[in-house]
């Protein structure tokens, strides 16, 4: 097949990000569970970050690699007037590439109209009240239903139905949405989006979703720990608040960007659990993790930076790609 | 071919679980799980009560005959072993009761549903109970330390 020249960088960046990306994604995928393990060994705060940014590590890499060396070397040394033939495989590579950014984008597409659906509903039949201690006004919800959730992802709002307004106790409600306010603090719906941004091993297909099932059961934990501020008074409260929602019943399964009290899917009595017991261990490893992975960012800028000043290096790159595409 | 079937004691018969097993038979089949590979008067040699040999002999070419024992001849005398886990057996078990529910008319596979669900919300009630009680008690042990 013959492609013009931009078109041809197109599909360079496409096919050798799809490829990077790929290659990194399995490697996260098959060293998810040790992964999580790992977190384990985290105060739930740190194990949210050090989660996020293992996640991101595969589309930072291979944008990174796209952006730094793909892309410069095939500017400076690929000349602009031909028109060259390029393999069957290389057009699949960048086709898929393109497939992967593309149903990230629906995704996060489906899921921002949903939330905004779900917003401008409630807008139209929820009273606005304001709490004590919570900073932002609380949208209460005339329902029976067990609904209390943060919802949107730039000015989040907190959603109380009055089934929960009544069955708490003022304590209860006050830990309860102080947990609320803990995830918007933390921009818990905004990670929520990456997390949806962030493409996938292979179009229309979730590979991450052990990690991101992780992250959110360290979001849960790490909320309520902010909620509690390790106060074993405030902890019982919250975990009495927990019990006694539940006990409304199913909660309804709330929109992708909404982050609810009690999420359907995760295990209430670990987390009750939890806060009956707390811990006050004190980890070291995020620290030292952080230390490590702006070691690694530095070093790569150094290399970087070594690779664009020979001009030797880039041609070699760019010699490579052209077999590749080829 | 058959012969080398019938040398090698593996049984030609599928596995039935449906049917209910009698209780001479969950005892055999108990023995067999614990003890492995046996012969009829190793099985009646552990019963909980004294049975005929040839009682014994017939409970197990029974559930020979029902796929649920492999046997293979040794000197004169047949040795018996089971052909499933106790663990397999139980799933399959549970799997072919679903299954019959699901085929039957839809009366039946609401009914199947709807004991799912009061199952798991009985389960839901208890383990929130149980959460309860938890909370109260750490609620009590810290009162009382607050106190001392």
């Amino acid at each position: 097949m013959t492609l013009p020249y931009v078109l041809r960088l197109i599909c360079l960046c496409a096919a050798a990000f799809f490829l990077v990306h790929a290659a990194l994604g399995l490697l996260l995928r098959l060293a998810a569970r040790p992964i999580i393990q790992f977190a384990h060994r985290m105060k739930p705060r740190e194990a949210t970050h050090f989660l996020l940014l293992v996640r991101f590590l595969p589309v930072a890499a291979s944008s990174f690699v796209v952006l730094s060396i793909c892309l410069p070397s095939y500017l400076w040394f690929e000349s602009g007037a031909t028109k060259e033939n390029v393999g069957a495989g290389f057009v699949i590579a960048a086709l898929l590439g393109a497939l992967i950014w593309i149903a990230s984008l629906l995704r996060v597409g489906r899921a921002v109209a949903a939330a905004g659906q779900l917003v401008r509903k409630w807008k139209e039949s929820c009273t606005e009240s304001k709490f004590p201690g919570v900073s932002p006004p609380v949208e209460i919800l005339e329902s029976d239903a067990p609904v209390l959730l943060l919802a949107g992802v730039l000015r989040p709002r907190l959603v109380l139905s009055s089934g929960v307004l009544r069955s708490l106790s003022p304590q209860q409600l006050h830990s309860a949405l102080r947990h609320e306010e803990a995830h918007r603090a933390s921009r818990d719906n905004f990670k929520r989006l990456l997390l949806l941004l962030s493409p996938e091993i292979f179009p229309f297909a979730r590979s991450f979703d052990l990690m991101d099932e992780a992250w959110a059961l360290f979001s849960e934990w790490a909320a309520d720990d902010d909620a509690s501020g390790s106060n074993p008074e405030q902890s019982l409260t919250l975990a009495e608040s927990l019990v006694r929602v539940a006990r409304m019943g199913a909660a309804p399964r709330p929109a992708p960007l909404c982050t609810s009290f009690i999420p359907p899917d995760q295990d209430l009595a670990a987390r009750v659990n939890r806060l009956l017991l707390p811990s006050s261990f004190q980890s070291e490893l995020w620290r030292r993790l952080r230390a490590i992975f702006a070691g690694t960012a530095c070093t790569l800028l150094v290399l970087l930076t070594f690779v664009l000043s020979r001009p030797s290096a880039l041609q070699s790159v760019h010699q490579l790609l052209e077999r590749l595409s080829h | 071919m058959f012969r080398f079937w019938k040398m090698r004691g593996i049984n030609q018969h599928e596995p039935v679980v449906s049917s209910p097993l009698g209780h001479l038979e969950k005892s055999v089949m108990e023995i067999l799980w614990l003890r492995g590979e046996s012969s009829v008067r190793d099985v009646a040699d552990h019963l909980d009560r004294p049975l005929a040999y040839t009682t014994v002999m017939t409970t197990l070419d029974r559930l020979y005959k029902k796929g649920l024992l492999d046997r293979r001849k040794e000197d004169r005398a047949f040795l018996y072993s089971p052909r499933m886990t106790r663990d397999e057996f139980a799933r399959a078990r549970a799997g072919d009761l679903v299954a019959g529910f699901l085929a039957g008319p839809q009366p039946s596979r609401d009914l199947l549903v709807s004991c799912f669900l009061d199952a798991v919300g009985q389960h839901d009630v208890e383990m929130l109970g149980e959460l309860e009680k938890k909370i109260r008690d750490q609620r009590k042990r810290l009162r009382r330390r607050g106190r001392q």
